[in-house]
């Protein structure tokens, strides 16, 4: 008999806890604007606790919570991003208190290359961009290339020779990487890892010879001097490394970089919205937030829902292009 | 700044607020008791610590994150000996022996033996952190793709020796292992494997969800029959205590070292983990035994050599985190965004401009390892007695814990589904006799192999061969090979020493 209670018992509580996970806010009907927010914003980072995406929403997280008083928690579901995103799509997150983190060009690319189903990149409103990280190509500190001009004549005239270490195959970075070596008309061997410091201790040991990354991941081992930073896929040159050319000033007219971002239901109500994308510029703007994404290497830069979408929408146009010329003979 | 001189200033920087010392202090309890409940882990700890210690003072955060590491990685053992369920992957071996010892009535030798060995590896490991951090980081990065190809290999050899009684059933689980580490995305490709079009399926199966749905959730399904009988538990222990007695290291020694060093070695470098350190060093241990036939019914060495080997890789793990900034493991990726949130990027650069925040690492992990022993001498009494609580009370609970272990790691309902029917393949598995050790280190291992093995081909741009061309991978694959026909060696040699003492006692005659 205790056999059987005990057993019971423990269904009862497995599955109690089960019904908590599912339990889900109804009362999004009418929800009441003017307080907002009246509970505590939740942000789901579909990348793991301490990854960089991670690191920077929650320096805004603090930063809105110290300006404005609000509670933003960042909840993480590492493993993967396409099955964060189908789950955003639940209408009962329309409410307004459950915010997402996806770089519309990442969602491009996924769509371009399969690994999406669906344009996703169109259909969320995005709350503005806090953190433009560019592309940043280095080497290691006793490579004999110490300009990206070199770099690129030494790939052009050996191509397919030098290897490149970046993270991932045939998706964002990979797409990347063939479009800047397509505008700079020369070739370089592809090694994906899975991992950024991976491919950073691969470039480290010798194993490979160009390190592809963002800024904000090669930042610490620049400054060491273990690597040397030869371009940078931003516009303008960065504030922290005010000597490392752009890929436009050597002729490369690209920016290609990773926008770092939250976005939200695109039903949720217009004056949340409103809200939400104020604050977080007036958040962005303060110096205190600025000088934090700095130190750990995010290079501030605001960009509006409107230019998110065109972002979007531009590099969903480059991708189909490099993918069409990648699979050009399959 | 010489290495002592970065661990007093670290103890400085330890010391000054007193504040810190009972972060410390509550860290390293906290570690202890989340790595002791079964479904809690120390990354559990530590991602929910994370956030709190941005608003610490860098000195604070990173003390009381060491701290829940060190105690987190350690207390899986006392789940591991005193229930048979590990209290987390790493202790997953420590239950081969420690759990037979203390149902012979050992229960406090068998924690002694695994508190011992944790501090001692742990020590030793951070004594090698201290001294040659950077010239270890440099061996590090000798590790290409081809040489992870190969420790991966070396590594599933291993399940050829752990199971050399039935080596089918090992090499079912070992490829079932493998098999369930695939499912979900590429990690290279980002391409969906064995999803079926579910897209439930794309998040793959977590470390968390697999290895304890089928070692602890496994074990409650076969223990539930036993629920309600009145348990026998024989106590026949003359010391209450984990202080060792006098000389019970005796011939332990060498084992202690040696699994000290592959726990270390192990930890250097990024991805291998505390669960394969601890099983190479329990089967170096058995290969090495004069008796290996007493591995898995309570021996001494069965005990020391994974915990001793588990709780090195902590410091080796923290090696390639501070010199280069390159995490080993989830938990010093958690304790690097720790660092890089105050502006500190750990990385070469870190030893001239901060040295006093790599001298409060060293110190704060010397510290921690002794303070988890501290705290066995204190508080194990009280762990002990909460754990002889009634099965029927306390196996819904362990139950309820590893539900949430399960549901944490990703904040997805969907885990918990893969970690019950995880348990009912480990019930499975029980019942028929194949052994889980395999599965996990072809889970672990598998995709080591597999993505090392394309990134080698891929850098050599298509060329096999030029695995000759890397002499430490070629060594690791000698290794693995000679694992492999190790039972077979073993047999001859034991064979021809019978016939040679037969023959000796026949010229006698």
């Amino acid at each position: 008999m205790k056999r059987i209670l005990a057993l019971i018992l423990t269904l009862l509580m497995s599955l109690s806890l089960v019904a908590c996970g599912n339990a889900k806010d109804d009362t999004s009907d009418g929800a009441e604007t003017e307080n907002y927010p009246e509970k505590p914003i939740t942000v789901i980072v579909p990348f793991s606790a301490g990854g960089e995406h991670d690191l920077t929403a929650r320096t805004i997280a603090t930063r809105l919570h110290d300006m404005f008083g609000w509670t933003v928690v960042i909840q993480n579901t590492s493993g993967d991003s396409a099955a964060a995103i189908e789950y955003m799509k639940d209408s009962g997150n329309a409410d307004g208190y459950t915010l997402f983190m996806h770089s519309p060009e990442v969602m491009a690319s996924g769509f371009v290359s399969g690994q999406l189903n669906e344009d996703f990149y169109k259909q969320f409103t995005y709350l503005g961009c806090f953190v433009y990280d560019p592309l940043c190509i280095s080497v290691a500190a006793d490579s004999p290339f110490n300009t990206i001009e070199e770099l690129f004549t030494y790939a052009k005239e050996h191509p397919g020779e030098l290897n490149w270490a970046a993270v991932g195959a045939g998706g964002f970075n990979q797409m990347n990487s063939e479009n800047l070596w397509s505008v700079a008309g020369c070739e370089f061997n592809y090694v994906p890892y899975d991992d950024a410091s991976k491919s950073r201790a691969a470039v480290l040991g010798g194993h490979a010879d160009v390190f592809c990354s963002f800024a904000s991941g090669a930042k610490s081992s620049i400054s060491s001097g273990e690597l040397k930073a030869l371009a940078v896929g931003s516009s303008e040159r960065l504030d922290f490394w005010p000597e490392v050319p752009t890929l436009k000033e050597i002729g490369c007219d690209l920016q290609v970089g990773l926008t770092r971002c939250w976005d939200i239901h695109p039903d949720t109500p217009q004056e949340i919205v409103d809200i939400l994308t104020e604050k977080l510029h007036e958040c962005l703007n303060d110096a205190d937030t600025q000088a934090k994404l700095l130190e750990m290497g995010q290079n501030p830069n605001w960009m509006t829902n409107e230019e998110m979408h065109e972002y979007g929408e531009y590099y969903y146009g480059v991708y189909q292009e490099i993918y069409a010329r990648l699979h050009a003979n399959d | 700044m010489s290495a002592l001189n970065l661990v007093f200033s670290g103890a400085a920087a330890i010391f000054e607020d007193p504040l810190t010392i009972l972060y410390f202090l509550i860290g390293v309890f906290g570690g202890i008791v989340f790595g002791a409940i079964p479904g809690l882990t120390g990354a559990l700890g530590v991602s929910l610590m994370l956030p709190f210690t941005f608003a610490m003072s860098p000195t604070q955060g990173i003390t009381v994150l060491i701290g829940i590491y060190v105690g987190g990685v350690s207390g899986g053992l006392i789940a591991s000996i005193m229930l048979n369920i590990p209290g987390n992957a790493a202790a997953i071996v420590t239950c081969f022996d420690g759990a037979p010892m203390a149902r012979n009535g050992h229960p406090y030798r068998a924690l002694s033996y695994g508190a011992t060995a944790s501090l001692i590896g742990g020590l030793f490991s951070g004594v090698v952190m201290i001294f040659v951090a950077t010239k270890l980081a440099r061996f590090g990065l000798m590790f290409g793709a081809w040489e992870y190809f190969a420790l991966g290999i070396m590594g599933l050899a291993v399940v050829i020796s752990l199971c050399s009684d039935d080596m089918i059933k090992g090499l079912i689980s070992a490829i079932i292992g493998m098999m369930l580490a695939m499912i979900g995305m590429d990690k290279l490709s980002s391409l969906e494997r064995f999803t079926f079009g579910w897209w439930r399926l794309s998040g793959g199966f977590g470390e968390m969800t697999v290895l304890m749905g089928l070692f602890a959730l496994g074990e409650i399904l076969s223990q539930l029959k036993n629920l309600g009988k009145p348990m026998n538990q024989v106590d026949s222990d003359e010391r209450r205590t984990v202080l060792p007695r006098k000389g019970a290291f005796k011939g332990l020694k060498k084992s202690l070292c040696i699994s000290s060093i592959i726990g270390t070695l192990i930890g250097v470098l990024p991805g291998v983990g505390q669960s394969t350190a601890a099983l190479v060093a329990y089967n170096q241990a058995k290969n090495s035994s004069k008796e290996p036939e007493k591995f898995g019914t309570g021996c001494a060495e069965g005990i020391v050599a994974p915990e001793s080997a588990n709780n090195a890789v902590c410091g080796g793990a923290l090696i390639p985190m501070m010199t280069l900034g390159i995490p080993g493991d989830t938990i010093t990726a958690m304790l690097m965004s720790g660092l890089i949130v105050h502006g500190l990027a750990p990385g070469a650069s870190l030893f001239s401009s901060n040295p006093e925040v790599i001298g409060t690492i060293y110190f704060a992990y010397i510290l921690a390892c002794i303070a988890m022993y501290v705290m066995y001498l204190l508080f194990l009494k009280y762990f002990i007695k909460i754990l002889s609580t009634p099965m029927n009370y306390m196996m819904p609970v362990i139950l309820l814990m590893c539900l949430i272990g399960a549901f944490t790691t990703n904040n997805r309902v969907f885990d918990i589904w893969v970690f019950f029917a995880m348990g009912v393949l480990g019930y499975v598995f029980q019942q028929v006799d194949i052994p889980i050790a395999p599965l996990t280190l072809g889970y672990v291992l598998g995709p080591t192999v597999e993505l090392n093995f394309r990134t080698a081909i891929m850098t050599f741009k298509g060329d096999a061969l030029s695995l000759f061309t890397r002499p430490l991978a070629l060594v690791l694959l000698a290794v693995a090979v000679i694992m492999l026909f190790w039972p077979m060696i073993k047999n001859t040699i034991q064979r021809r020493k019978k016939v040679r003492v037969g023959g000796d006692s026949d010229g006698t005659n």
